[in-house]
């Protein structure tokens, strides 16, 4: 039982160092605006890697619709040229 | 559900819209992370929730009866008790057939052979961590670290928040569940951290990491015999910088989600390859494990309390932190040559300062070369395969068949990337809050494209989840 009745030491309370220590606060609003735009970007450029996430799915009649769904945006991105940024890394 | 993949992206737009609209609701804020923790898990493996619900509310109620006792000698023993029990529940799951296997090939050598069966045990995602989460909050309370026992709530949220439970960083429950006592601040969220931390996090993961392994580590660590001295030893750095990129970058992502989420993890890696000794680098190496070992185990041990009590001290602390990594011969071996290696530090160096200049760079360069040692056993299958791997280094016949430019500028990048100015994440955050904030956000969508883009196909495990 010595172990249990060895005295604590100051380190367990002693608070460790944090990553976000220090970092710049954001309002809630704009984190959820900054979200939102990076989100639509994302979708924008990254329909090549929609395509792949539904063709993955399990097959069911919902997952067909979102394949279904997914092909038209990579085209209409494709007819836009959008999807030219992700296959352009992709060959890098 | 994987970091890395867009089924978690989804899933962490939902947690974050609902828990932040719930914001001035402070105990069902706390009911829906909580639910959401254990959908995440049930993802692996639903049949676990039950044992994960299991050690919280039995930690819990521990807690109270600790808290509760009238003196000293009874929370004594009830945490004597819930020590045992946390640890037998780890040992069951974790070790049982290890155990077996182990005194299996004993009983043989010593011409007794007889078949103790094995159970068919699957191994619980994150039970390490869980685990260790139990036993802080027990000990803390225990301690009087920790000022009052949780909630039930507040408990089942410690052990199961998502972004932390199946590979950590380790979150102190004296660090953590005064977080969860007072609401969030709306108003004060580190988000421009939390995203750079989360972009850096999936370029390590999905990028350097996965490259390295598919390209380079796998290869060469399934037959080092068919490989020569220069790809072996470039498989040895890979895994060096595939380990700590894997690693470091799921407790960047988890810091960075839990930043978005308004709670604060500890820092867990503080470029561990710039150590200049062992005991450097273990406080730069997974900080949360090692501080933990430190405080829980090698502290109430005895710490450095005269010499061969800290020899002692010190060897008992890294095997069995060997041994949590994984019930392999291997892992206690990667534990006790560390052990032995911060023995022969402390014996060599002391108290010493470490030297400035060349000799500090000639320290870093042997704790380095040291560490990747150790590696080896870490990643091999067993040890007929780790020694198979170290004789191969001697074999200098055969030019390399693995290497590549890009596998090599991921390596040296890796590497480079210890020895970047401490406080670069704040270099980078004061650079980026300068530009618009529309721009600062379409930035983030399309890094996180050309992330995607950039790593190989399929998504890796993190190889923590193993442990």
């Amino acid at each position: 039982m010595t172990y249990l009745s060895h005295p604590s030491r100051s380190f367990t309370s002693r608070p460790p160092a944090e990553m976000v220590r220090g970092a710049r606060g954001m309002p809630l609003g704009e984190v959820a605006r900054t979200v939102a735009v990076a989100a639509v970007v994302a979708v924008l450029l990254g329909s090549r890697a929609l395509l792949d996430w539904t063709a993955a799915l399990p097959v069911s009649p919902a997952s067909d619709a979102l394949l279904s769904a997914a092909e038209t945006w990579h085209d209409l991105m494709d007819g836009l040229g959008l999807s030219r940024f992700g296959d352009t890394i992709r060959k890098f | 559900m994987l970091f890395p993949t867009l089924n978690f992206a989804l899933f962490f737009l939902v947690v974050f819209s609902l828990t932040w609209a719930l914001r001035g609701r402070h105990t069902l804020r706390l009911a829906v992370l909580t639910a959401a923790s254990y959908l995440f898990y049930g993802f692996w493996d639903w049949r676990f929730c039950a044992l994960l619900f299991a050690s919280s509310a039995g930690n819990w109620l521990f807690g109270r009866l600790i808290f509760a006792a009238p003196d000293q000698a009874r929370r004594r023993l009830l945490l004597a008790g819930a020590l045992a029990l946390n640890l037998g529940v780890l040992a069951f799951f974790k070790y049982f057939n290890f155990f077996i296997g182990s005194m299996n090939d004993l009983l043989l050598t010593l011409g007794i052979g007889r078949d103790l069966p094995f159970l068919a045990v699957l191994l619980p995602v994150g039970i390490s961590f869980f685990t260790f989460h139990g036993i802080s909050y027990l000990v803390d309370l225990y301690r009087g670290t920790l000022d009052r026992p949780a909630t039930l709530l507040q408990m089942l949220l410690y052990i199961s928040f998502f972004p932390q439970l199946v590979a950590g960083p380790i979150v102190r429950a004296a660090h953590f569940l005064p977080q969860l006592r007072q609401p969030v601040d709306p108003a004060d969220i580190a988000a421009t951290r939390a995203f750079l931390l989360i972009l850096g996090g999936l370029f390590k993961k999905v990028v350097v990491a996965n490259q390295l392994a598919t390209g380079l580590v796998d290869p060469v660590f399934h037959d080092p015999s068919a490989h020569g001295a220069v790809d072996l030893l470039l498989a040895v750095y890979g895994y060096a910088v595939q380990i700590y990129c894997d690693f470091s970058a799921y407790t960047d992502i988890a810091i960075g989600v839990a930043a978005l989420l308004g709670y604060r993890f500890p820092q867990n890696f503080d470029q561990p390859y710039r150590a200049a000794g062992l005991r450097e680098f273990w406080r730069r190496w997974h900080i949360s494990l090692s501080s933990w070992l430190r405080d829980y185990l090698y502290i109430p041990l005895g710490g450095n309390d005269g010499g061969w009590r800290r020899t002692r001290n010190l060897m008992i602390t890294m095997l069995l932190g060997g041994l949590w990594h994984g019930a392999a011969w291997t892992f206690v071996l990667w534990g006790l040559l560390h052990g032995l290696l911060l023995v022969a530090e402390h014996h060599l160096v002391g108290r010493r300062e470490t030297a400035a200049g060349w000799g500090r760079a000639a320290a870093v360069a042997v704790t380095f070369h040291c560490v990747c040692l150790t590696w080896v056993f870490f990643r091999s299958p067993d040890l007929a395969h780790a020694v198979e791997f170290l004789a191969g280094l001697a074999r200098f016949d055969r030019p390399s068949e693995v290497a590549t430019p890009m596998l090599l500028a991921l390596l040296a990048g890796g590497l480079a990337a210890h020895f970047l100015p401490r406080d670069r994440l704040e270099r980078i955050e004061d650079w980026v809050v300068r530009l618009p904030r529309t721009a600062q956000a379409a930035a983030l969508g399309a890094a996180i494209v050309v992330i995607d883009r950039l790593g190989p196909d399929g998504v890796a495990p993190f190889i923590y989840f193993q442990f």
